[in-house]
């Protein structure tokens, strides 16, 4: 037994069923032993695909995420991916060739100091230099990598100790840490403010999903009767047509939600850290509000904003606890008579494909379970706004980091890590050309992954900033001489079609769900199409732009 | 404000790096550090001075997260006027002349 094959054998005893790889020359003694593996390696077309894809099989299944690279370029390729995960506090454990011990440090070929890039966007890291470290390093990373607030590990493996006889491997036994836990005594302050408040608003963000407590959450909605607004990564905690759920919250958020928030006198914040594009100005962020704030990360409360009542621990035993029925009746009439005069019109003028109207049809469509990635920009706002969605893992985004290219990777961690649900992978022509190449690993591996591509021959939401803030001095913005997206496709062995009329919406997400493997649907819109409400920089949430909608209207 | 930050962790590869990284990118400008491993070398024990406009509670939660810290405290002050717990000293290393030994008394005593 080499030191490779420790790798291997903690993977597996991690119950890891597939990886998500490419090789090179400090790599390659794991490489060589991963032909004998018990799980799956995917080779993907670059470094970034893997990170990204194994962020996206995290995403979705709630297990923990490998991607397997080379040292130098192939770990620096990570990293876009490494930072990705850990802004939305994704698990994922990353493995690095290196250099062998000795020369580490003599800027060796393809040598580069990983591990002090990734300082501050790992969870934690490791340089495995003792072979003997091997087997329980990679334990303990997958150990840190889920605890807590998740997020991304990364294990550096100099080639020399990958070659390393092992006599045996030493026996590994997790630590059982303390649970964290809120005292009781804060649980019934925050149920005394609940009792108190005429206005209570929940706002619930990504850490709902990532605890596993979505049951939990709606119990606690469903009990208290409290309306609802979510982050981007909050997004199907609570069904989107849940009569108590506003909508998103903040810079695209809908008008409910953000007057909800700016007029509700109690905020009860889950899984959430008051993120900037979520609160606005925060100065007037829900500024006569208290706040009750509920998260497992104990450096998230009052990181931004004082709480009233701080819940710091597992979110579940604080659901149940705080659990009562509450009768806020004219709160709710205004929450809802809010809702309905704000929601939203899909009679775009026009022939053109109308983005928000078809995103909202095709969700309609789509059997159960669909899962759908997003890339980054104005169609991932357009997703988060108008597709109804019934579980936040059936959502992925990219919304820390806000990564262009991470849609059609994710997907395909997506699709593996759920092989029988619909993947639905909408991107922008900005945002596919970053990671393209892997039309090559769907199609290696006959993924059957959707491709919705809204084509308006711009960066759009760069467009769209330049046009409102930069006096339409546009710079950088003009994708007018875009490739021929079906035959791009097509190159790869990926069937694809194009539409660009609103007659042909229905018939556009009929071909991506009825076609039976990879597809991809290439729709023209309007490059004039912006994403509203929009609320500028620096501004109260309550402050909201509209606009006009066009689709192709002259 | 001045702050003052004991920091006791595993001494583990990077693990400086990892606490100095921690105190910059949160706004905390450093102006006096020391650290010495205790007896066995298996803690190391840091001591750091400097300011930032954020309050201490800011800097000792991120700290804290760091997978080798086992204990952290981050107060207003300075290293004159702080007062050592009498746990730290016994992990000073016995490798210490007396010279270095009253050096580092006289900085981290009040």
């Amino acid at each position: 037994m080499i030191g490779a094959d420790a790798i291997i054998q903690a993977i597996e005893d991690e119950g890891i069923d597939t990886i998500f790889a490419y090789p090179g020359g400090a790599i390659m003694p794991v490489f060589d032993r991963i032909i004998d593996a018990k799980f799956k390696t995917i080779l993907v077309r670059h470094e970034q695909g893997a990170a990204l894809a194994a962020d996206g099989y995290a995403r979705s299944t709630g297990k923990v995420g490998v991607c397997l690279a080379t040292s130098g370029p192939g770990a620096t390729n990570l990293v876009t991916g490494i930072a990705n995960a850990f802004l939305d506090s994704v698990p994922i454990v990353c493995i690095t060739g290196q250099v062998s011990t000795e020369v580490m440090g003599t800027d060796a070929f393809q040598e580069i100091d990983i591990f002090g890039m990734c300082l501050g966007i790992v969870k934690h890291s490791f340089i495995l230099r003792r072979h003997e470290d091997i087997y329980s390093t990679v334990r303990k990373a997958f150990a840190i990598a889920r605890k807590g607030r998740p997020g991304p590990v990364l294990i550096d493996l100099p080639k020399d100790v990958s070659l390393s006889e092992i006599k045996n491997l030493k026996p590994w036994l997790e630590e059982v840490s303390a649970v964290p836990l809120a005292s009781r005594e804060n649980q019934e302050q925050a149920k005394k403010l609940l009792a108190e408040s005429i206005r209570p608003l929940v706002y619930v963000g990504g850490g709902v999903a990532i605890a596993g407590v979505v049951k939990a959450f709606r119990e606690f909605i469903d009990s208290c009767q409290l309306p609802v607004v979510a982050t981007l990564q909050g997004l199907g905690s609570i069904e989107t047509e849940h009569p108590f759920f506003l909508g998103m919250l903040g810079m695209h958020g809908s008008k409910a939600a953000n007057f909800a928030v700016h007029n509700c006198d109690l905020l009860i914040v889950i899984g959430a850290r008051f993120d900037d594009r979520a609160t606005g100005k925060l100065q007037e962020f829900a500024s006569g509000a208290k706040v009750i704030h509920m998260d497992i990360d104990p450096a998230e409360i009052g990181k931004l904003r004082k709480a009233d009542v701080s819940l710091c621990g597992l979110l579940e035993p604080n659901l149940k606890a705080l659990s009562m029925p509450l009768e806020k009746i004219p709160w709710l009439t205004l929450c809802h008579a809010w809702k309905i005069e704000f929601q939203s019109n899909y009679g775009a003028p026009g022939d053109g494909v109308y983005a928000p109207r078809m995103l909202n049809l095709c969700s309609r469509l789509v059997p159960r379970r669909t899962i759908v990635t997003a890339d980054v920009g104005q169609h991932q706002m357009w997703l988060a706004q108008h597709f109804v969605l019934k579980h936040p893992m059936d959502h992925l985004t990219s919304g820390g980091l806000g990564t262009m290219g991470f849609g059609l990777p994710a997907a395909i961690g997506a699709q593996l890590g759920n092989p029988d649900a619909l993947v639905i992978c909408v991107t922008g022509d900005g945002s596919i050309m970053m990671n393209i190449q892997e039309l090559a690993t769907v199609n290696r591996y006959q993924l059957p992954i959707k491709i919705l591509l809204f084509d308006n021959q711009r960066l759009g939401m760069v467009k769209q900033w330049q046009e409102l803030f930069f006096h339409e001095r546009y710079s950088c913005v003009d994708l007018s001489d875009n490739p021929d997206f079906v035959a791009v496709a097509k190159s790869f062995r990926v069937d694809a079609m194009m539409i660009d009329d609103k007659k042909d919406e229905i018939a556009g997400i009929n071909f991506l769900i009825n076609h039976p493997g990879p597809c991809l649907l290439h729709v023209k819109i309007d490059p004039l199409e912006n994403v509203w409400p929009l609320v500028p920089p620096g501004t109260s949430n309550s402050k909201m732009m509209e606009g006009k909608t066009y689709a192709l209207s002259s | 404000m001045h702050y003052r930050a004991e920091i006791i962790a595993r001494n583990e590869e990077g693990v400086m790096e990892r606490i100095l990284r921690v105190c910059r990118h949160r706004g905390f400008w450093m102006h006096r550090l020391s650290a010495d491993l205790d007896i066995s070398k298996d803690l190391i024990c840091i001591a750091i001075e400097g300011e930032s406009e954020r309050l201490p509670t800011y800097l000792l939660r991120q700290i804290e997260k760091l997978d080798e810290v086992s204990r952290v405290s981050v107060n207003k002050g300075s290293m004159e006027n702080a007062v050592v717990s009498p746990s730290t000293e016994l992990y000073l290393r016995p490798s210490l002349s007396n010279v270095e030994r009253k050096e580092y008394a006289s900085t981290s005593r009040a």
